[in-house]
């Protein structure tokens, strides 16, 4: 993998909604807060627990202009640290505090090193250390300072501090570097409206819009400022389109009752609250499970509740992913796969369905569930040839 | 400034007529507007509540404080409310009892004598006080994670508990405010009590279990999976005995929440009071009176449910006062770490978020809110906010967390363009507080604050704001005609030529505490008002013309025509 590659993947980490996920940040309960066993601390959890414990600020500087001349496109990856490399296998598998873990052995053999910088000061922000997120940002770009433009992650870990002011103005340093950056356009966008520069927030937000108009949380967001300028009818229609979008996004469903509220539509404003109450309640669910995991990442019934939360409300996108990381976590488990089924089948995912259906078909050869759940599927489809051949697999595997 | 209190500060601070210090890059910062005094005002005073290591959530909210006259001689007396421990409760042992501090007239303050003893309780929370039973005095209700109590004032002569005959029911919950007001207009004080949650250590894992993380730490659990409990709502008899009307009133949301903060307003301006509640990660709850003492939820409709992304904040303190200046009260909500204090500014139909164009967003952001109160505390004409910080965990201090066990308190000052900027309270430092309440303790004509920490020292912050020409003040007691005698509810408009200044008369204090009932005007180089408009509470209005500043001016309501 091209280490420019890697840093658009990492970026990707620090997208658009990460800006607006500042719920609340109470303690989350593992099993409701409810008397539970003390989990086994294996040798691995001590590793990740320890390297959760370590400050950046406190990690080796490099010879001075060590990096003065790092270019990422002639970095070979045979050149980079193996802790490096760890650290993404880590991260593959979602599992934040053993990526940190490695990112901190490659730092320490290779100190400031800046791509692990960088992807450390990614993950801090991920797991809402926003502190330490601007630790590393600020000290990779102390070591390299032509790459401003990598480095939205800062502001949005500026924004998260509440530092505003500092905020916005690294989103500008970004995009004067960065012109085609939208999230941190959107940041921007952001940062003036907590500075009370609504008209100029609007108008950021448009150019956001402008550039990618299927944006839902920037919807979202014009519909907000647009109901501080008292324009209801326009924040409205904003509103709806965040929602057509996103329809599972509770703050598409706030903002647009709001407006209806503002505009005397008190029964549509109701009815677009109640909705917003259901989601809510939901969404609160999903950031209890969704904290809980990047600590936790191999708690598969947590991650199962996550998929069944985020099915109710219909986001395939993500309940996609993490039926990809509970298939991969369990090789050759029915029970999961067919889990995996039913969900595709309840959230109308035909796609994602096929393709659990193939890799049902191949866990479950030999299992009597797999193949009557597939021909119910089949039959559901439609599809006469696949359902009378799941049938019969079925009624072969029942025979004693 | 009082000559005992100015003792007071040499002994905390070692010197007198600070200037303020040279900061980093040679501009001079000007002190604290505050010296923190608790030590001389309240020697050797402390409260408890529970384990230092914080196991469970009862053992975070600390104990509560009411700020008033209890003993009828002019000045601003306090009740502590103390608290436990879980071991203690679990024994069936008693908690530490509520107790009375007698201001000797400068701020600094006696423990009351054995007439004013209150047994002690189960686990002491909050408190309201009032006239409960109309006899001219101030009387108490206690929250506890336990029952909640009814004192009453023998005529300004000492105490006595009627909890078991008040009506308030048996039953064990887990009360943290209340507030005094009269909700149906009847002139008897009727009472809100605000529950958090059940807790029972049998049901919840104590921390060290693994149960319970926050960000990678190991801490106590809740709010977040355990089980909300409903608030109460009770019609005051007038003689000091209570009959609930929860449900009769319409006081019960379609989910419970974790309560934690209440405060009376009327913030349609209908004449009526109506309850604002915060709740600690669920939304918070705006009870519209409907005229005749039932109450209806528009927290949503209103604006301040949620905070302006449309999540639920984990609301602790409330403050409630007219800082746009457009006559309505807005509201201010301290938050949990990582969300910003929140000020809601009304407007025609209800509210819109405003914390960050104000300045009190983002400064507010790595700190955990309590009690707050929103008061012209420099006098120079406009509103500031006081807010007293501190986190829940003790293990905010491990790596990771942004944010501290202690905290400093912040005093943001309005710019007079409504636009606020942070300093520190007093140069005290970081400490963990709690609950809060302003008044004025050395009758200088300023407001100081008492702060309970979490456990240990009580905090008293004394004003030195300097006083003068740009420096006018004027406190507003009332006397109404019926029972309601302190006029809780009462609107108060002060006019100076072009400039209103509005205020309500309640006792209700945010979080865990009751403040004195009266209006305390900063009023800047107004030396002299036109008038002072007064709706009672009875619907009547009274105007007091060219009225002098710089004093405490009470105003007995008129005989109706």
């Amino acid at each position: 993998m091209r280490l420019a590659h890697a840093l658009l993947a990492l970026a990707a980490f620090v997208g658009g909604s990460a800006l607006a996920q500042q719920g609340s940040e109470r303690a989350t309960p593992q099993v409701g807060g409810e008397v539970a066993p003390a989990p086994v601390q294996s040798h691995e959890q001590d590793a990740r627990e320890s390297a959760l414990r370590r400050d950046p600020a406190q990690l080796a500087h490099a010879a001075p202009d060590r990096w003065k001349d790092f270019d990422p496109e002639k970095w070979k990856p045979e050149d980079w640290p193996r802790e490096f490399l760890e650290a993404h296998t880590e991260l593959a598998r979602g599992d934040l505090p053993a990526a940190i873990a490695h990112l901190y052995a490659a730092l320490d053999s290779e100190p400031e090193f800046p791509p692990a910088l960088h992807q450390l000061g990614v993950l801090y922000f991920q797991l809402q250390r926003y502190g330490d997120a601007r630790t590393c940002f600020e000290r990779y770009l102390a070591v390299v300072p032509g790459r401003v433009g990598d480095t939205r992650g800062l502001a949005h870990a500026l924004y998260s501090l509440g530092d505003y002011a500092a905020a916005r103005a690294h989103y500008e340093r970004v995009l004067a570097a960065a012109p085609q950056d939208v999230e941190a356009l959107r940041g921007l966008a952001l940062s003036r409206y907590r500075l009370g520069d609504v008209e100029g927030a609007l108008a950021d937000l448009t150019r956001v819009l402008e550039r990618e108009p299927g944006h839902a949380d920037a919807w979202a967001w014009k519909a907000q400022v647009l109901l501080d300028l008292d324009k209801p009818v326009d924040a409205r229609a904003a509103a709806e389109r965040a929602r057509d979008l996103e329809p599972w996004m509770p703050r598409a469903w706030f903002v647009l009752s709001s407006a209806l509220n503002d505009m005397g539509r008190e029964a549509e404003a109701h009815a677009a609250h109640q909705r917003f109450e259901l989601l809510s309640q939901f969404d609160q669910e999903i950031r209890r499970l969704q904290a809980h995991l990047e600590h936790e990442p191999g708690d598969f019934e947590a991650r199962r509740a996550l998929v069944n939360a985020q099915a109710e409300v219909g986001d395939r996108a993500s309940v996609r992913t993490n039926l990809a990381r509970l298939l991969a976590d369990r090789p050759g488990d029915v029970a999961v796969r067919i889990f995996a089924l039913d969900v595709c089948d309840r959230t109308g995912d035909v796609a994602a369905g096929k393709v659990a259906a193939q890799d049902l078909e191949r866990a479950g050869a030999d299992s009597v569930a797999a193949w009557k759940r597939l021909e119910t599927w089949y039959a559901v489809r439609r599809n006469r040839t696949k359902q009378i051949e799941a049938g019969e697999r079925w009624r072969r595997a029942s025979q004693p | 400034m009082n000559s005992i209190l100015v003792a007071a500060f040499v002994l905390a601070t070692g010197t007198t007529g600070s200037t303020g210090t040279t900061g980093s890059t040679g501009t001079t910062v000007p002190p604290p507007l505050f010296t923190e005094v608790g030590a001389q005002a309240l020697p050797g005073v402390t409260t408890l509540c529970g384990s230092p290591q914080k196991d469970w959530i009862v053992e975070v909210n600390g104990g509560g404080l009411a700020l008033g006259d209890f003993d009828g001689d002019g000045d601003v007396d306090l009740v502590l409310v103390d608290g436990s421990t879980v071991e203690r409760v679990e024994k069936g042992e008693p908690g530490n009892p509520p107790r009375l501090f007698l201001n000797k007239g400068d701020g600094t303050f006696t423990p009351a004598g054995d007439a004013w003893k209150i047994p002690p309780g189960r686990f002491g929370m909050g408190c309201a006080a009032g006239d409960i039973d109309g006899d001219g005095d101030l009387d108490l209700v206690i929250t506890e994670w336990g029952r909640t109590r009814v004192v009453l004032n023998e005529k300004h002569a000492g105490f006595r508990e009627i909890t078991a005959g008040a009506g308030l029911g048996s039953a064990i919950e887990w009360g943290t405010s209340a507030a005094l007001f009269d909700a149906d207009r009847d002139d008897h004080l009727d009472l809100a009590v605000v529950n958090y949650l059940d807790f029972d250590t049998q049901k919840i894992a104590k921390r060290g279990a693994g149960s319970c993380r926050w960000k990678g730490h190991d801490v106590m659990c809740g709010p977040e999976g355990l089980v909300p409990e409903h608030d109460r709502l009770y019609r005051g008899l007038g003689d000091g005995r209570f009959e609930e009307i929860t449900k009769k009133a319409g006081f019960v949301p379609e989910k419970a929440g974790f309560g934690l903060g209440v405060m009376t307003l009327d913030y349609d301006l209908d004449g009526d009071t109506d309850l604002y509640v915060s709740n600690d990660s669920t939304p918070n709850s705006l009870w519209e009176n409907q005229g005749d003492g039932t109450f209806r939820d528009v927290a949503f409709a209103r604006g301040v449910s949620h905070d302006a992304n449309g999540k639920e904040q984990a609301s602790m303190g409330i403050a409630a006062a007219d800082v746009n200046g457009d006559g309505r009260p807005d509201l201010l909500l301290t938050n949990f770490s990582g969300e910003n204090n929140a000020l809601y500014a009304s407007k025609s139909n209800g509210f819109r978020e405003r914390s960050s164009p104000a300045g009190l967003g983002g400064p507010s952001v790595p700190l955990l809110g309590w009690g707050t109160q929103i008061a012209d505390f420099d006098l120079d004409g406009d509103l500031d906010v006081v807010v007293v910080n501190g986190h829940v965990y003790p293990q905010a201090d491990e790596p990771g967390t942004d944010t501290h066990y202690a905290q400093d308190a912040q005093l943001y000052r309005n710019d007079g363009a409504g636009r606020f900027q942070p300093e520190p309270l007093s140069a005290a430092g970081p400490l963990v507080l709690r609950a809060s309440a302003a008044a004025d303790l050395d009758g200088d004509g300023d407001l100081d604050v008492v702060a309970l920490g979490i456990e240990g020292p009580v905090r008293v912050f004394r004003n030195d704001a300097p006083h003068g020409d740009a420096r006018h003040w004027l406190r507003v007691q009332l006397a109404a005609r019926g029972a309601n005698r302190d006029a809780i509810g009462a609107r108060i408009i002060a006019v100076a030529g072009a400039r209103t200044w509005s205020a309500e008369i309640r006792t209700a204090g945010g979080f865990q505490a009751s403040c004195p009932a009266e209006a305390h005007f900063g009023l800047g180089s107004v030396g002299r008002l036109d008038e002072l408009r007064i709706h009672w509470p009875d619907g009547a209005d009274q105007v007091v013309k060219d009225v002098a500043v710089d004093r405490v001016l009470r105003v007995t309501q008129e005989e109706a025509k």
